[in-house]
C-alpha cells in the first residue's frame, strides 16, 4: 500500500532473511538526522517510527533587485529562481518481520549519526521481549509505553489528521474503496486491532478507552496455520494464495448440507455452514489455494462477527479496523465487512485504515513527542 | 460399554468399515416391531430414531379362589406368582457415522418386519441430501421436518425428561461434572448447537425459538483441519490426540509477547493470544498431538466467546451445548467453560448435556409422534441399553471410544403411570433425593461399587433359582451378569456416565438390567414365602402388642417397624444371615437391634407427639415384603387407624429387590383384612387407601421419580370379604392428587433405600418419621455407629 509505493520497492520482504544486506536508502531512509525513535514490536511484524529532517533542494524565486543600476536593465524574466537547501520535517514509519529485528537494529546503530537522542518508546508484545536486545544494539533507553495507550492515540491520531484515512469495502463496485471524510468527532468507535492476536477496544475519548475483548483467531493464526497447511511461510505469499482459490472446495456451505439455500433459516445456500467442513471426510488432496482461502475466510468472518456482537454489546454503530493482518487484501475486507453486514443487518458499519499497521507506532511516537508538547499538523 | 459386554468383543469399531456387517442386538435393537423412524443426518453423523415395543416377562400376583373348595384347603403359599408377557413402550435412539448410512440404511431394511409404517421423519442437512437413498432402501416416504424445530424439541424434551441431563464442567473437581437436578421451568435459554458448524438458538417457550447467529467453526472445522494437519481422519482419534497435546508448542501466549502477565489489562500470561501463532515464524516440525490440542482450544474458545455474547446481548444466563463436537471430552467443556466464564466474568453459566447429539433426532420423532402426543407421558432413560457419556481418560478404554465414534445408543421407557411431585414437599427445587453423590465422594464410590460387585454372584443366583422351570435362565443370567458388571466398569472409570452416580442409580442400573434379560422379579417366589410366613405370625403378634400399656405398645410398634426392616435381601450382611439360616425371626431381629439410645433417637420427641391429638392423615412408604410390611408395617398401620388416623400405604408399582410391590401389598392387605376387623373396616371405609409409587426403585425420589416402572398391569381385583372392592377406584387417582385430597400431615419414610440412601436430608411441610436399621457395616461406620444401628429421625418442619 501506501508505505510500499514510498519505498519504491514492494519485494523487500519477500527477499529478507536474518543476514540481509538492506538498501539503506530504500528502507531506512534518513536515518542519520533521526531524532526520536518509537518501536512498535508485535507478534509477528515490528514497526519502526522516527522522526528525521529531510534536506530538500526547493527551487525560490526571486523578484529582481529593481534598486540600484540593475532597475535600469531591461530584463526578460520577470524574476529569478534559485535553488536552495532546505531542512523539513518528516515522521518515517517502517515494518519487518521479526525475524529481521536483529539485522534492523544493528543498521540502524551503524546509521545512526546523530546521537543526542536517548531513549526510544517502545511498545506492542515484542518491546517486553526485545528490551534487552534493543538496548544493547542502539543503547538507547527503552521506555515501554502501555500497548493499548499507544493504539488507541495512533488510531486517533490518523483518523483526524489523515484525510481519507479510513474506508468502507464496498463489494462489486469499482473501485472497491470508498473512502470516508474525516469527522471532527471520532468518538465513540470499537478498534479491533488484528495483529498476531485480535484485541477489541471500546474507545470513548481521546484518553478513555477500554480493552473489551479480544480473540486468538487473528493474523498469527491466518499465518501459522498457513504456514501449516501450505507449507508457505511467507504471509502476503499465502494472501497471494489466497486470493487465487476457492474455499467452496474445503468448506462445507450451507447447498451442501441442504442442497440449496435453508428456507427456514433464511440462510443462502453460499453461506459456509462449517470451514473446512469437506476436509473430514473426503479422501482428497486440497490446493494450497483453496486452503490458503478457506482460512482467510474463517478468520475473516470470525472477526467480523465478533467486532460486530462487541459493537452490538455496547451500542456502537462504527468498527475501525487496525492491525497489520489486512493490508488492503480485498478477501480480507470483503469477508469481514461481509460479515459485519450480515451479523448486524446493516446496522454496523466496518471501516478499514490505510495505515492500519502503524497505529501503535505511531502512538507510541505520540507518547514520545509529548515532552514537546508542540502542537503539529500533520 | 453395555454393548460390548454382551457380544464379548470391544475391538468393532476400528475395524469397521463401510461394508461393516452389524451386530443387530446390539445396535439396532427391538428393529422387528419399530414403528415410528425419525432420522438426523447432520453432516458427519447419522441419528436414527426409533420407537418400538419390548416384550417382558414380567410377575403377576393374583389370590386363590377361596371360594368353592379350595377355601377349604390350607395354602402354604398365600397367593400365587405367573409369569406373564408383557409389552411396553421404548424409544431407541442410534448415531452412526454417515459412512455407514449405507449399510445401516440396508441392515433396518433386512431386519423390518412390520413394515406398517409409511413415513420416516427426517431432519438435519443431510435429509436433503440421503432424501432418495433412504426412499429407496427403506420405502419410506421421507417427510423433512425443519432442522431447528427439530433440535429446540428435542433439547426441551430431554430437559425435562432426562434426569441429570445437564451438567456444568468444573475444573479440577473430580469428578469434573456436576450435574443438575431438573428444573421444572427450563425457558428461557440458549442452545448452542455444535455439529459441523454452529447455530445458535434463543428459546423462549415450547414453541417459540429464534436462530440469532451461528458459526462456521465448529465440529466440522475440528474434524477438517485436523484431518489435514495430522493425516488423522477419525474424530475420536483427533480428540484423543488432543488430549495429549501441549497448545502452547503451538500457540503464541501472552508470555510469549508480552515475557508475562500483561498487566494493563489484566491478562494472564497463559491466555493464548494468537491460535497456531508460533508455526507462523518457527521453522520445525510441530506434533500431531500440539496441533490437535491448539486447534481444539481454538475452536472451543471461539464458541464459548460467541456464545457468551449472544448470551449477554440476549440477557440470558444459560447456555446449553448441543450436537456431536463435545462428545463428553473434558478439554473441550473445560476450554469452553473457560471461556464464558471468563469473557462473562461469570455471569453466564455453560451447561452441557449428556445426549447432546440426539437432539435433533429426538425432535424429529416428537415431531413424527404428535398424534400420539409422547409429551402426555413421562420417560424414563434406560441404563440397561443406553452407551454412557464417555470418560476424561480415554486411554483407559481407548476401544470403548472407538466404538462410541461410531455407534452409540440411547434408550427411553415410557412410564406407564404420569410422575409429579410430591406435594408436601418443603421446596421441591432445592430437594436432592440422594444423600450422598458417588461422583464427588470418591471412597463412598469405590466401597459401593465393590459392594455391589461382591453382590452380583448372589443376585446372579437368585435370579436363576427365580425361574427353576426356564431352560435358558442360567445363559440369561450369565448376561445379565456380564452387563451388569460391565456397568460397573463402566462406572468405575467414568463415574458420570449415567449423570450422578448415587446408590439409587446403582440399584436402578441392576433393575434395569436385570429386566432387560427377563428377570422381571428374582425375588418373587422369596416373597412369597416370606409372605405366608408373616401372614401366618400375624394374629400372634397383634395379639402381644393389644396386650401391652399404651406406652409401651408404641415403642413396642416402632421396634417393630425397625426389626422388619432387619429382614432385607438387598442388604448383604443380612442375605447373608437368610441364606444360612432360614429360622432367623422377627424376635430375633429385634435382639439384633441396636439399644436406644439409637443412632439417631427421636423417639421421645415422637412418643410425645403421640400424646398428642391424632395425625389427620398419614402417608407411608413401606419396605420390603413378609416381615417387614406384615408384621412391622401392619400393626403400626393399625395404630394409627385406630387413633383415627387416615393412612395412604404406597408401595412401589413394580419389583425392586425383595420390596414389597403394589400388587402384593394389595393382597396382602386383603389377608389381613380378612384377620383383623380394624384393618378390615378401614380399607372397607377408604380410610385405609393402597396406592402405588409409581417406582420400580428400592429408593425412593420425591420430586421427580422417573424411575422406569415396570408395568403394574391390570388392576389386581382385590377381594374384600363381602366381594366389595373398595381399592380399585382408586388406583387411576395420583398419589400426589391423593395426597393433597386427605391432607396429608405425617409422612413416614422406612428402610435404608428410602430413608437413608434417598431423603435423609429430605425437608418435608409436614411431620415426617424416617427409620431404618442400617444393614451395612461401611455406611454404619460413616454415620458413626456399628452394624444394625438404628436411625428414628422424627421432623416437625419450623413453623
Amino acid at each position: 500500500m501506501a508505505e510500499r509505493g514510498a519505498s519504491g520497492s514492494g519485494s523487500s520482504g519477500d527477499s529478507l532473511d536474518k543476514s540481509i544486506t538492506l538498501p539503506p536508502d530504500e528502507i531506512f531512509r534518513n536515518l542519520e538526522n533521526a531524532k526520536r525513535f518509537a518501536i512498535d514490536i508485535g507478534g509477528s511484524l515490528t514497526k519502526l517510527a522516527y522522526y528525521s529532517t529531510v534536506q530538500h533542494k526547493v527551487a525560490r524565486v526571486r523578484s529582481f533587485d529593481y534598486s540600484g543600476k540593475d532597475a535600469e536593465q531591461d530584463h526578460e524574466p520577470p524574476y529569478e529562481i534559485s535553488v536552495q537547501e532546505e531542512v523539513t520535517a518528516r515522521l518515517h514509519f517502517v515494518k519487518f518481520e521479526n525475524t529481521y529485528i536483529e539485522a534492523c537494529l544493528d543498521f540502524i546503530k551503524d546509521h545512526l549519526v546523530n546521537t543526542e537522542t536517548k531513549v526510544i518508546q517502545a511498545t506492542g508484545g515484542g518491546a517486553y521481549k526485545f528490551k534487552d536486545l534493543i538496548e544493547e544494539k542502539l543503547r538507547l533507553r527503552v521506555d515501554k509505553e502501555d500497548v493499548m495507550t499507544c493504539l488507541i492515540k495512533g488510531c486517533n491520531f490518523v483518523l483526524k489528521n489523515i484525510p481519507h484515512e479510513a474506508f468502507v469495502y464496498q463489494k462489486d463496485s469499482d473501485p472497491e474503496f470508498k473512502f470516508q471524510t474525516n469527522h471532527p468527532n471520532i468518538f465513540p468507535y470499537l478498534l479491533v486491532n488484528i495483529g498476531s492476536g485480535v484485541s477489541i477496544v471500546k474507545v470513548e475519548t481521546e484518553d478513555r478507552f477500554e480493552w473489551i475483548g479480544g480473540s486468538s483467531i487473528g493474523g498469527g493464526t491466518f499465518w501459522g496455520l498457513g504456514a501449516l497447511l501450505t507449507k508457505t511461510k511467507k504471509f502476503d505469499e499465502l494472501l497471494h494464495l489466497a486470493s487465487k482459490g476457492q474455499h467452496a472446495n474445503v468448506d462445507m456451505l450451507v447447498q451442501d448440507v441442504y442442497g440449496g439455500a435453508h428456507q427456514t433459516l433464511g440462510l443462502s445456500g453460499n453461506l459456509i455452514a462449517s470451514s473446512f467442513g469437506k476436509s473430514a471426510t473426503a479422501d482428497r488432496e486440497f490446493s494450497k489455494e483453496d486452503m490458503a482461502k478457506s482460512l482467510l475466510h474463517m478468520i475473516s468472518n470470525d472477526i467480523g462477527q465478533l467486532a460486530c456482537l462487541y459493537a452490538k454489546l455496547h451500542c456502537l454503530d462504527r468498527v475501525y479496523f487496525g492491525g497489520f493482518f489486512i493490508r488492503g487484501h480485498p478477501v480480507t475486507m470483503r469477508t469481514i465487512t461481509y460479515s459485519i453486514n450480515f451479523f448486524s443487518k446493516g446496522e454496523v458499519q466496518a471501516l478499514f485504515l490505510r495505515h492500519e499497521g502503524y497505529l501503535g507506532a505511531i502512538g507510541a511516537f505520540l507518547k514520545g513527542a509529548e515532552q514537546d508538547s508542540e502542537s503539529r499538523c500533520w | 460399554m453395555a454393548e460390548r459386554g454382551a457380544s464379548g468383543s470391544g475391538s468393532s469399531g476400528d475395524s469397521l468399515d463401510k461394508s461393516i456387517t452389524l451386530p443387530p442386538d446390539e445396535i439396532f435393537r427391538n428393529l422387528e416391531n419399530a414403528k415410528r423412524f425419525a432420522i438426523d443426518i447432520g453432516g458427519s453423523l447419522t441419528k436414527l430414531a426409533y420407537y418400538s415395543t419390548v416384550q417382558h416377562k414380567v410377575a403377576r400376583v393374583r389370590s386363590f379362589d377361596y371360594s368353592g373348595k379350595d377355601a377349604e384347603q390350607d395354602h402354604e403359599p398365600p397367593y400365587e406368582i405367573s409369569v406373564q408377557e408383557e409389552v411396553t413402550a421404548r424409544l431407541h435412539f442410534v448415531k452412526f457415522e454417515n459412512t455407514y448410512i449405507e449399510a445401516c440404511l440396508d441392515f433396518i431394511k433386512d431386519h423390518l418386519v412390520n413394515t406398517e409404517t409409511k413415513v420416516i421423519q427426517a431432519t438435519g442437512g443431510g435429509a436433503y441430501k440421503f432424501k432418495d437413498l433412504i426412499e429407496e432402501k427403506l420405502r419410506l416416504r421421507v417427510d423433512k421436518e425443519d432442522v431447528m424445530t427439530c433440535l429446540i424439541k428435542g433439547c426441551n424434551f430431554v430437559l425435562k425428561n432426562i434426569p441429570h441431563e445437564a451438567f456444568v464442567y468444573q475444573k479440577d473437581s473430580d469428578p469434573e461434572f456436576k450435574f443438575q437436578t431438573n428444573h421444572p421451568n427450563i425457558f428461557p435459554y440458549l442452545l448452542v448447537n455444535i455439529g459441523s458448524g454452529v447455530s445458535i438458538v434463543k428459546v423462549e417457550t415450547e414453541d417459540r425459538f429464534e436462530w440469532i447467529g451461528g458459526s462456521s467453526i465448529g465440529g466440522g472445522t475440528f474434524w477438517g483441519l485436523g484431518a489435514l494437519l495430522t493425516k488423522t481422519k477419525k474424530f475420536d482419534e483427533l480428540l484423543h490426540l488432543a488430549s495429549k497435546g501441549q497448545h502452547a508448542n503451538v500457540d503464541m501466549l501472552v508470555q510469549d509477547v508480552y515475557g508475562g502477565a500483561h498487566q494493563t489489562l489484566g491478562l494472564s500470561g497463559n491466555l493464548i493470544a494468537s491460535s497456531f501463532g508460533k508455526s507462523a515464524t518457527a521453522d520445525r516440525e510441530f506434533s500431531k498431538e500440539d496441533m490437535a490440542k491448539s486447534l481444539l482450544h481454538m475452536i472451543s474458545n471461539d464458541i464459548g466467546q460467541l456464545a457468551c455474547l449472544y448470551a449477554k446481548l440476549h440477557c440470558l444466563d444459560r447456555v446449553y451445548f448441543g450436537g456431536f463436537f463435545i462428545r463428553g471430552h473434558p478439554v473441550t467443556m473445560r476450554t469452553i467453560t473457560y471461556s464464558i466464564n471468563f469473557f462473562s466474568k461469570g455471569e453466564v453459566q455453560a451447561l452441557f448435556l449428556r445426549h447432546e447429539g440426539y437432539l435433533g433426532a429426538i425432535g424429529a420423532f416428537l415431531k413424527g409422534a404428535e398424534q400420539d402426543n409422547p409429551n402426555q407421558y413421562s420417560w424414563g432413560e434406560n441404563y440397561a441399553g443406553s452407551s454412557g457419556l464417555m470418560s476424561s481418560s480415554p486411554e483407559l478404554c481407548p476401544t470403548q471410544r472407538a466404538r462410541s465414534g461410531t455407534f452409540d445408543l440411547l434408550e427411553m421407557d415410557r412410564l406407564e403411570r404420569p410422575l409429579v411431585n410430591l406435594p408436601l414437599l418443603l421446596d421441591p427445587s432445592s430437594y436432592v433425593p440422594d444423600t450422598v453423590d458417588l461422583t464427588d465422594d470418591a471412597l463412598a464410590r469405590k466401597y459401593w461399587l465393590t459392594c455391589f460387585e461382591e453382590a452380583l454372584d448372589g443376585v446372579v443366583k437368585r435370579a436363576v433359582a427365580s425361574q427353576p422351570g426356564s431352560v435358558d435362565a442360567a445363559e440369561r443370567a450369565e448376561k445379565f451378569r456380564q452387563k451388569y458388571w460391565s456397568k460397573l466398569q463402566t462406572l468405575r472409570h467414568q463415574p458420570f456416565a449415567y449423570g450422578t452416580l448415587t446408590v439409587r442409580s446403582l440399584l436402578d442400573t441392576r433393575e434395569h438390567c436385570l429386566n432387560e434379560f427377563n428377570f422381571p422379579d428374582p425375588y418373587s417366589k422369596v416373597k412369597q414365602k416370606e409372605n405366608g410366613v408373616a401372614l401366618k405370625c400375624f394374629p400372634r403378634v397383634i395379639r402381644c402388642l393389644d396386650a401391652l400399656g399404651w406406652e409401651e405398645r408404641q415403642l413396642a410398634l416402632v421396634k417393630g417397624l425397625l426389626a422388619g426392616n432387619v429382614f432385607d435381601w438387598g442388604a448383604k450382611a443380612v442375605s447373608d444371615v437368610l441364606e444360612s439360616d432360614p429360622q432367623f425371626g422377627f424376635e430375633e431381629a429385634k435382639m439384633k437391634l441396636q439399644e436406644r439410645p439409637w443412632l439417631v433417637d427421636s423417639y421421645s420427641k415422637w412418643l410425645q407427639r403421640l400424646k398428642g391429638p391424632p395425625h389427620k392423615c398419614a402417608l407411608i412408604f413401606a419396605d420390603n415384603s413378609g416381615i417387614d410390611v406384615i408384621l412391622g408395617v401392619f400393626p403400626f398401620v393399625r395404630e394409627l387407624l385406630s387413633r383415627g388416623t387416615e393412612v395412604i400405604l404406597a408401595c412401589n408399582s413394580g419389583p425392586a429387590l425383595n420390596d414389597v410391590t403394589y400388587c402384593e401389598s394389595l393382597i396382602v392387605a386383603e389377608r389381613i383384612a380378612a384377620m383383623d376387623p380394624v384393618v378390615h373396616s378401614a380399607l372397607r371405609e377408604e380410610r385405609l387407601l393402597l396406592m402405588q409409587t409409581g417406582s420400580s426403585s428400592p429408593c425412593l425420589d420425591l420430586r421427580y421419580p422417573k424411575t422406569p416402572a415396570r408395568t403394574p398391569g391390570p388392576p389386581v381385583r382385590v377381594r374384600a370379604a363381602e366381594g366389595h372392592s373398595p381399592l380399585v377406584g382408586r388406583l387411576d387417582k395420583g398419589l400426589a392428587v391423593l395426597v393433597r385430597e386427605r391432607g396429608a400431615d405425617l409422612v413416614v419414610i422406612e428402610g435404608m433405600g428410602r430413608a437413608v440412601h434417598t431423603n435423609y436430608y429430605a425437608a418435608l411441610r409436614c411431620e415426617s418419621l424416617k427409620l431404618a436399621v442400617i444393614k451395612n457395616s461401611w455406611l454404619a461406620e460413616r454415620l458413626g455407629g456399628r452394624l444394625f444401628s438404628v436411625i428414628f429421625k422424627y421432623e416437625v418442619p419450623a413453623e
